[in-house]
């Protein structure tokens, strides 16, 4: 069994200099985080975006899921569900966008980002929800059939007439969705007013879709379009020289199955 | 009494809730008005008619989603948004741990129990409509497969002297409990047979009363109200 953890500072004793960051400004409160994920999963976007929001350093590793290496038992001993990504700070490991978002959250620096007021955190919820359960399905469906599939070497035939209904279908299902979302983006910064969880997964999503040149689902309603132009260019949450977006991965990452690493210099 | 000791005394009015007695969503929502002391008034969306496809449920949730929350003139839909709003609108702490740690674990089992759990109960409580037709076999004994693979790695986690989920009682427990109450209802109480934390924690949440006293698990849906779609209110 080999302990897919075990790689850059971590396989140093927890003490070593360098488990602290780059500058060694986080030492005594919090170690490098580790992340195991694929660039063309949302859930493992999500994951580097808030962790560039909130200003920690992360180390991260492909687990590619292009071969199914979710399903392999090294990776089964990390999470028996399968759920990618996974995380670890020191001794504490966890899997799931939900959770992962959340721990970073906690850990990271500046003020709290979900919502105090009931109504808004609601709203934000509300956008999750959306995001994870009705136009993620979707979106990895594109991101499948256009990026992914390409990449695996099993004999498939990109763009065989069955991709081409499948595809078909998703870019219709995503229209009411985006069209709501839109909406809702009118006379707002952010999608529930300041910048939320809401914001980081349909960053994720949107950016798939870019990758995946489906740029003009964004492009064409002008709301959206605007929250992605001040997404691509916004300064992380926490105040650090570091603009989130710039950690999402292009097309030829991902076909060259590169995931970024965070690095803080500016404690 | 001062200003603030008389505000204090004011009872807000009920909230209203649509949602239906056979969906994990409006059993979780339940369940956190009991334990949060939220009045709740309800109506039922019955999503075997797909009622939550009307022009009319539409209007309220856009993409349909059940539950629905109204609360004067704020509307909120899905469990998650709305047992969000029920967790702030409630009295005392929020369920939400404040250790980031802690949080995390329990958002982690939280979505274990949306991703694998509720499909799973869904199917299995759709059985127990008059005319709904039976599940294949291949379908139930896959259900089972993947609920147990879940129950087990939630029994390994209580197996470490927990009273609940994460330690403290929290979201993860309003999602299990719920989840684990429509499989009862749906005659798998056997699928928690090889699970003895597992079935120590839901005796626990069985008998457990809010902080106003009142015995939360009978919020949830009856056997009765499930098969004749009825909705009961939190009071």
């Amino acid at each position: 069994m080999t302990d897919l953890f075990a790689f850059g500072s971590a396989v140093k004793a927890l003490d070593a200099e360098d488990r602290y960051g780059a500058t060694g400004d986080l030492k005594k409160t919090q170690y490098v985080m580790q992340l195991l994920g694929f660039p063309a999963d949302a859930d493992s976007l999500k994951c580097l975006l808030i962790a560039g929001e909130k200003g920690l350093e992360v180390e991260s590793r492909v687990l590619d899921i292009s071969a199914g290496e979710q399903y392999s038992d090294d990776y089964l001993a990390i999470s028996a569900s399968a759920m990618v990504p996974a995380l670890k700070e020191a001794y504490f490991q966890v899997c799931g966008d939900l959770a992962i978002i959340s721990f970073i959250e906690g850990r990271g620096l500046g003020n709290r980002m979900p919502p105090r007021n009931a109504a808004v955190l609601a709203q934000q919820e509300y956008w999750v929800d959306i995001a994870r359960s009705d136009a993620g399905p979707l979106v990895q469906a594109i991101v499948d059939a256009v990026v992914i599939a390409p990449m695996r070497n099993d004999g498939a035939t990109p763009g065989a007439a069955s991709d081409v209904a499948e595809l078909a279908s998703a870019r219709a299902g995503l229209v009411p969705i985006l069209d709501a979302l839109d909406a809702q983006l009118a006379g707002k910064s952010y999608i529930v007013g300041d910048y939320s969880y809401a914001d980081v997964h349909w960053t994720a999503y949107v950016h798939l879709l870019s990758v995946a040149g489906e740029d003009a689902q964004v492009r064409e309603r002008p709301n959206l379009n605007a929250w992605f132009q001040r997404i691509r260019s916004r300064k992380s949450f926490s105040g650090q020289d570091l603009v989130a977006y710039t950690l999402m991965p292009s097309l030829e990452d991902i076909r060259a199955r590169r995931l970024s690493d965070i690095v803080i210099t500016d404690y | 009494m001062g200003l603030f000791g008389k505000r204090k005394n004011k009872q807000p009015p009920a909230l209203q809730m649509r949602g239906y007695p056979g969906d994990p969503g409006t059993n979780k929502c339940l369940l956190m008005a009991a334990e949060r002391g939220v009045q709740l008034e309800t109506q039922l969306v019955d999503l075997e008619e797909r009622a939550c496809d009307s022009p009319e449920y539409r209007a309220l949730s856009p993409f349909g989603k059940v539950p629905c929350l109204r609360d004067g003139d704020f509307v909120t839909s899905g469990a998650p948004a709305v047992l969000a709003y029920l967790d702030i609108k409630g009295n005392g702490n929020s369920l939400n741990p404040k250790k980031a740690s802690i949080l995390s674990e329990q958002n982690f089992w939280v979505d274990l129990a949306q991703r694998f759990a509720d499909p799973v109960v869904t199917r299995l409580v759709s059985s127990l409509a008059p005319a709904a037709p039976a599940s294949s076999p291949a379908q139930l004994e896959s259900d089972r497969a993947g609920l147990t693979q879940a129950l087990s790695q939630l029994d390994a986690t209580m197996a470490d002297n927990r009273q609940f989920i994460v330690g403290q009682y929290s979201f993860a427990d309003i999602h299990w409990t719920a989840c684990m109450h429509l499989c009862v209802l749906a005659g798998e109480r056997a699928v928690m047979d090889p699970f003895s934390a597992l079935a120590a924690w839901f005796e626990r949440v069985e008998s457990r009363n809010a902080a106003n006293g009142q015995p939360t698990y009978a919020s949830l849906s009856s056997l009765d109200e499930v098969q004749n779609k009825r909705l009961k209110s939190v009071a």
